[in-house]
């Protein structure tokens, strides 16, 4: 067993690492959207700054100094800053599962060499499904959250005690932690299928990849929540490294840039990576 | 101090009731205080039984008060503050337009079941509710008791009492929320008699306001002997220092407390409370919280004995030798964030991390008020800002102080100084303009009342700091400690003693007194705004083949001198009202500095310097002492602008928005 998963993992990692132009890709798709909301914020503040010495307030952290002026309209920045973010990410994620058909089909080992019209032909013809796929693996987490850690907080609310609140919230959360693997196994086996076949149809290929995820669950749920434990280690670690770099002249914030985005791109391999692992179970079982 | 012998009205038999009367109100005793500190000329004696079931705290009570003024007054006036919370037709409920409790089935109220005066007259048909402030007759907030017989000066008013306060679902402070039980405002209380010339009285009468949705309290300096009895499994915390406790043997506890010269006085109860003891010089101090919550335990009398150390080294001591606070557990939480000198209560939650500063800022906060309005025991409900907005520039001085300059948010990532709080909420606010610190508490318009008796008061006392300096205004608050504590004072008082205080240290460097400083800010709406409009630099030219021709000169030639001077000018503007005294830093392209002052009074002011260096920057108020100023950005201006604390940060957004989006992709 323990070999097996191994092999799954490692293979899932070379599959990932073969894919690399692709990861590459979605990298600076995402580096353009998002730039497309930070530089005219960006410019907009130094703007608003002008020619102010006030910047020695940022650079010291008293970031409140800033926005409490009259000539720093937070109501004006601040409704165009969360509006802005929220169309970021909401592109983001659908741009997300647009490539994620790409990857998935250029993740299968079937002798062919995968062209940029297979990614870009799967990643099109699948991405309503793929959307569909996305939108009932929300809605379980979110209804899963809801019932493992809503409601018997509110219990725990009305007991009028923060240590039972606190217990009952931790108690909840590793439970919900436990079960998030299962529900993202069986939604990468659903797109894994769905690449495969050429019936577009989300339920039943969430249907499937519940089946599959039961039929191979110590092995697949093993990986999965491996590779799911690694993405979160990283995202830890890439926040509380960003965060506390403390770069203060030009070229060492362009080398924060650079640091950055070589995150982005690890993070985005780590995830190929959950998918060529899948891949790989879905190719080898079924 | 007032012996009570001296007030002794009416003859014989009148004289011995009376005597026995004192002997149990025990007002001239020394238990707690070395010495009376303050007049006390009102006095209470209080026996408390807690229904737990019904709510209700039943009371009797015997109370004092000597008409101290020149005046004969007819009547005495009671606060009935639970009665705010009777019905939907109240002052309060009318300001406020909320539930009588917090859960409108829960009202509040008080009712007098008996009274009687020294000489045991029934006084219940002398009594009347009145509503001095807005003739709302369904606002039962005041009681006026009129006197069987007018009270001379220097006659002594008793009462004695039977009450029953029903405590409201835990509202403003004060009410019950399941078992646990904070009760204030929960006797009738003396309101206090103002004789002509007292603060702003033109005439003698009773000081006695109704209760607002925004108004807080105004009382004598009193001693209280209050016996409580509640069931035996409860904890109990007090304003009192608790002299013994009996177990009843019906499964009740009685509870002996005495506080001396404090304005008011309020207990707690619950089973619940962890109990916690600590010293600080001479006070012994008691804390009262969730057992949950042990975390926050020290943090909390960390902020306690700083706030202690700081205010008694800068304004004066704190001279009782008992202090209690509570942190009252989450169901209770309404009762968190109050104050009654010699028992306060602070907020917290299980697990707040370190760098959030909040609960030790409520801390320093609410005690903080044991000095202002506790010892310097101004009106609250027609001055608030010298109490609120003094105590929250105490409290912005003692947590950036303590906590390194970052008193409300200390992360190496983000620092929140607790003063820049206060500036933020005046700053931010579009209705700063909207009145000055001269109104009743409940007369604030558009919901302005804690912005400017907070924050504004806090913000241009800081600002005041700034121009006469920080030892400066502790002298000037040690005055006001030596020349007010435990008596009324006013706003213009406050201000006197700036204007003693000041020109004794300084002469006339900020003239004959301050108030060109307090008619624009205390009493004053304008905004206070400098800017430095522009820099130029320009090469110094000598001209050669200058020619006139029709009256107008023509230069043909323009050359560059060799020595290479410069004329720099600053350009400065004042765009707000207000005006004050401001410094100007001038950085030069060679490294040297040049500190201006202005008096802040022309709207455009240009500094103008001839040499070999050009202006590098320039800064109005380098040190950010004029914390009025409305605009900072504004307040500086350089040639060669650095933006690079924005790329860093943008830097960073864009990074962690594509790591985010990518995580939150399944």
């Amino acid at each position: 067993m323990n070999m097996k998963i191994l092999v799954n993992i490692l293979s899932g990692f070379v599959r990932s690492v073969r894919v690399w132009k692709w990861i590459i890709l979605i990298w600076f798709a995402f580096l353009l959207l998002v730039s497309l909301f930070t530089l005219p914020v960006k410019s907009g503040i130094n703007m608003t700054l002008g020619s102010s010495m006030i910047t020695e307030k940022i650079a010291a952290g008293y970031f409140f100094d800033v926005i409490a002026n009259d000539g720093f309209s937070l109501k004006t920045i601040l409704p165009q800053f969360f509006s802005g973010l929220f169309l970021v990410v909401t592109v983001g994620l659908l741009l997300n599962i647009f490539f994620t058909g790409g990857l998935f089909n250029v993740l299968r080992e079937d002798g062919r060499r995968r062209k940029a019209s297979d990614f870009f032909g799967a990643a099109g013809s699948n991405f309503w499904s793929f959307l569909v796929i996305s939108i009932i693996t929300f809605s379980i987490l979110f209804i899963l959250a809801l019932i493992i850690i809503g409601i018997p907080a509110a219990i725990a609310v009305s007991k009028d005690s923060d240590l039972i609140l606190r217990k009952t919230i931790t108690i909840s959360s590793i439970i919900l932690l436990i079960l998030i693997p299962l529900v993202i196994t069986s939604a990468d086996y659903a797109r894994a299928w769905q690449v495969t076949s050429s019936e577009k149809n989300a339920f039943k290929a969430f249907g499937r990849g519940v089946k599959m995820m039961f039929r191979s669950f110590l092995t697949s749920y093993i990986s999965v929540a491996l590779i799911l434990g690694i993405q979160v280690l990283f995202m830890l670690l890439a926040v509380r490294s960003l965060l506390y770099a403390e770069p203060s002249k030009g070229s060492t914030i362009m080398l924060m840039w650079l640091y950055g985005q070589l995150l982005a791109i690890l993070k985005i391999f780590l995830r190929s990576w959950r998918y060529g692992v899948v891949t790989g179970l879905y190719e080898s079982h079924f | 101090m007032i012996c009570c012998r001296d007030f002794i009205p009416g003859g014989k038999t009148g004289a011995f009731l009376i005597l026995l009367f004192i002997s149990s109100l025990n007002s001239g005793a020394q238990v707690i205080l070395p010495r009376p500190l303050s007049q006390r000329i009102t006095c209470y004696s209080i026996d408390a039984v807690l229904d737990p079931s019904e709510k209700v705290v039943k009371g009797k009570m015997e109370a004092f008060w000597v008409n101290s003024s020149p005046d004969v007054v007819p009547d005495v006036w009671l606060h009935m503050y639970l009665n705010a919370f009777s019905s939907n037709q109240t002052t309060f409920y009318r300001e406020t337009g909320g539930s009588p409790g917090s859960k409108i089935e829960d009202p509040g109220w008080i009712k007098l079941n008996s009274v009687y005066d020294g000489k045991g007259r029934d006084l219940r048909d002398a009594a009347k509710y009145i509503s001095p402030d807005d003739g709302n007759p369904f606002d039962r907030t005041v009681l006026r008791i009129i006197l069987p017989e007018p009270a001379k000066p220097g006659d002594t008013v008793f009462l004695k009492a039977e009450f029953e306060s029903k405590l409201p679902s835990v509202i403003r402070r004060t009410g019950y929320a399941d078992d646990f039980f904070f009760v204030a405002q929960w006797f009738p209380k003396f309101g206090v008699y103002e004789p002509a010339g007292m603060r702003y009285a033109v005439k003698g009468g009773w000081n006695c306001h109704q209760f607002h949705s925004t108004s807080e309290f105004y009382s004598n300096h009193s001693v209280y002997d209050v016996n409580i009895t509640v069931p035996a499994n409860y904890v109990v915390g007090t304003g009192g220092m608790t002299l013994g406790e009996k177990d009843n043997g019906d499964g009740t506890k009685t509870l002996v407390t005495r506080a001396e010269d404090i304005v008011d006085y309020a207990w707690t109860a619950w089973p619940g409370y962890a109990v916690y003891k600590d010293r600080w010089n001479h006070v012994d101090i008691t804390f009262l919280t969730p057992p949950e919550r042990k975390d926050m335990v020290q943090r909390h009398l960390t902020a306690l004995k700083y706030a202690l150390e700081y205010l008694t080294e800068n304004v004066g001591p704190f001279p009782w030798p008992h202090l209690t606070f509570v942190d009252p557990p989450s169901k209770g939480s309404g009762a968190g964030g109050m104050e009654y000198t010699t028992l306060f209560t602070t907020i917290s939650a299980y697990g707040l991390p370190e760098y959030f500063l909040m609960p030790e800022m409520v801390t320093v906060h609410e005690f903080g008020h044991a000095y202002f309005m506790g010892i310097l025991a101004n009106n609250e409900f027609e001055e608030p800002w010298l109490d609120e907005g003094v105590n929250s520039y105490w409290e912005n001085r003692i947590m950036d102080h303590y906590y390194g300059g970052a008193g409300m948010i200390n992360h190496p990532l983000i620092k929140i100084s607790d003063r820049s709080v206060a500036r933020t909420s005046y700053v931010l606010s579009p209705t700063r303009q909207a009145a000055d610190n001269s109104l009743m508490s409940w007369e604030y318009p558009h919901g302005t009342y804690s912005m400017l008796s907070y924050h504004k008061a806090a913000v241009w006392l800081h600002t005041l700091t700034g121009i006469i300096g920080e030892e400066t205004m502790n002298e000037v608050f040690r005055e006001y400690y030596r020349e007010w504590a435990f008596k009324h004072p006013s706003g213009k008082d406050f201000v006197d003693v700036f204007n003693k205080v000041v020109p004794a240290i300084y002469g006339n460097k900020f003239g004959e007194n301050l108030n060109w400083f307090f008619k624009q800010t205390l009493y004053g709406t304008g905004i206070c705004d400098y800017k430095v409009a522009g820099i130029t630099n320009r090469k110094i030219r000598d001209f050669e083949g200058v020619s006139f021709e029709n009256d107008s000169t023509l230069f043909t030639k323009a050359n560059y001198r060799d020595d290479s001077l410069y004329v720099s000018t600053v350009e400065l503007q004042r765009d707000g009202e207000i005006i004050l005294p401001v410094e100007i830093l001038v950085r030069f392209d060679d490294g040297t500095e040049k500190l201006e002052q202005w008096d802040g009074k022309e709207r455009v002011k240009d500094f103008t310097y001839t040499g070999t260096s050009r202006i590098q920057w320039v800064k109005i108020d380098p040190e950010y002492k004029n914390v009025m100023d409305v605009d900072y950005i504004n307040n500086s201006m350089t040639v060669k602008p650095d933006h690079k604390p924005v790329r860093k940060i943008f830097t960073r957004v864009a990074t962690l928005l594509m790591l985010f989006i990518d995580f939150i992709s399944i």
